[in-house]
């Protein structure tokens, strides 16, 4: 059973026995926290767990918070119960005289497993409209460029003009190499979304070996120098989503570090969390530009971020319940990040989707509805 | 005719080049917005060739900053066919008007035929009609 942080706000003393009774029964690991408002709940930055708040009798402001807050990816941020208050059109309500704690797991429950059914799902419409609009734009380029190229062979060739046919010719490879590329790296990430993937115990230094062998030619070409640290940790991941990380940061280091770039790759263990890094020197990048660093891919039709790789990264991650991000260690240097959990050791990626008990669970749910 | 192609994808600027080459225009090429500021001011340049789809400055953004400095050179954009609405907000910033890739040499010689029909007959307005009427 995963671990479940479930939140109860401004638990009267009469329902505070049946809902804590009903959240021992719902989930008997979860982390519950009892807090007066929903002011006071925190944000864990670090923390990727499915989040329950049960509510009662709320005043609106309250409700319309509970219901409406995102997650930094843009998703509705938690599972929200509502106890007593008809809410109208925003909830299911449970009268008072029917509360139980039996009753109510089970509402916890089929809540939780609601809201990780809406997240998968708006995460999927996303997905798809990144392929609608951005995808087959960014396909549009090289594809429209074998074509105008194909029209300008025409021309050279009844001229006779060698260069400019051997340069369209060229043209015609880069581009069908652009679209494979293109090609491969969506349906990587794609499939990663779709396809569960368990995590396994992993030596990191066989990945960042495995990635700077593939990159050597490419840090070579940029003169650049990369520094590791003298030992890796052992973590639980994926391994091929991790190199895939990996790969994206030192490519995307390589691309954008000036003449010569002098890369660091560092780790460090805090707070129950890996943080890997590359870094690089360099003047700190500003705000606007910094904002668009790892958008979630589903989100990429919405903003004109420019490349696909950093978006993979965030998703890659996010799937292994880690973060992503940008800092200035200090003035003269960037650094790009992602965390993996320590406690991640067999737990199910967020994306997965219910599995077993709570897969079973769900079928029962549709099967009722329809 | 001189004209400046501001593109960052190399296959698309180089394949503009070779086609404009072809209908013997001389062409300047960057894929940065603050390189090709510096060419207007050193180069004669007749048109400028813009993509909207820069990795910097955006195109859009851009094309206002032509638009307020009022240089008088004509602003075509380059625009995939399934992104018209880029088009039309280009169009309300000021382009001259909208090349849909992937385009031709037909269509190339167009633009050009319109880019000089513009410089022969400064008001312009008597063509904006046809510029914008169909894609």
């Amino acid at each position: 059973m995963r671990l479940l942080r479930l939140f109860l706000v401004r638990m009267s003393p009469s329902t505070r026995p049946v809902a804590l009774a009903a959240a021992r029964e719902a989930y008997p690991n979860a982390e519950v926290v009892e807090v007066g408002a929903m002011d006071d709940i925190g944000y864990d930055v670090v923390a990727r767990n499915p989040e329950l708040v049960v509510l009662t009798e709320p005043d609106t402001a309250s409700a319309a918070h509970a219901i409406q807050a995102l997650d930094s990816d843009g998703l509705p941020r938690w599972a929200v119960v509502i106890l007593g208050s008809d809410m109208g059109e925003f909830a299911e309500s449970v009268p008072p005289e029917q509360w139980n704690p039996q009753l109510l797991a089970r509402v916890f429950r089929s809540a939780v497993q609601q809201h990780q059914l809406m997240c998968d799902n708006l995460r999927l419409r996303g997905d798809l409209r990144t392929i609608a609009r951005r995808v087959t734009h960014d396909l549009y380029t090289p594809v429209g460029c074998i074509t105008t190229s194909a029209h300008v062979l025409e021309a050279v060739l009844f001229q006779g003009d060698k260069e400019s046919v051997e340069e369209m010719v060229q043209n015609v490879k880069n581009s069908s190499a652009e679209i494979a590329r293109i090609i491969d790296r969506v349906s990587f990430v794609l499939r990663a979304s779709a396809d569960p993937h368990f995590p396994d115990r992993i030596e990191m230094s066989g990945v960042v070996a495995g990635v700077l062998r593939e990159l050597e030619s490419d840090v070579r070409a940029a003169g650049a120098t990369v520094a590791q640290p003298a030992t890796w940790p052992e973590v639980t991941g994926v391994s091929q989503w991790l190199h895939v990380v990996w790969w994206n940061l030192l490519k995307n280091a390589l691309a954008h570090g000036g003449a010569g770039p002098q890369l660091r790759m560092a780790w460090k263990f805090e707070n129950n969390v890996f943080r890997f890094s590359v870094i690089g020197r360099g003047a700190p990048i500003a705000g606007p530009v910094r904002a668009r660093f790892f958008r979630p891919f589903d989100q990429l039709h919405l903003l004109p971020v420019p490349g696909l790789g950093l978006s993979i990264v965030q998703r890659l991650v996010a799937l292994q319940g880690g973060r992503c991000g940008y800092e200035c260690p200090d003035e003269g240097s960037s650094a790009f990040y992602f965390t993996l959990p320590a406690e991640n050791a067999r737990r199910r990626p967020r994306w997965e989707g219910p599995a077993g008990e709570e897969r079973r669970a769900t079928l029962r749910n549709i099967a009722h509805v329809f | 005719m001189n004209i400046l192609i501001v593109d960052d994808h190399p296959n698309i600027a180089r394949v503009t080049e070779v086609a404009l080459g072809l209908l013997g225009c001389r062409t300047f090429t960057t894929g940065t917005t603050s390189e090709a500021l510096r060419l207007l001011c050193t180069e004669k340049v007749e048109a400028i060739f813009l993509d909207l789809n820069l990795r910097g400055e955006s195109g859009l953004e851009f094309l206002s900053k032509l638009t307020a400095l009022d240089s008088g050179t004509p602003v075509v954009i380059f625009t995939a066919k399934n992104k018209c609405e880029y088009a039309e907000e280009a169009q309300r910033r000021g382009a001259f008007s909208y090349l849909a890739k992937p385009f031709d040499l037909d269509d190339l010689r167009r633009q050009l035929t319109q880019i000089e029909y513009f410089h022969g007959n400064r008001e312009g307005a008597l063509i904006t009609q046809e510029r914008w009427g169909s894609p």
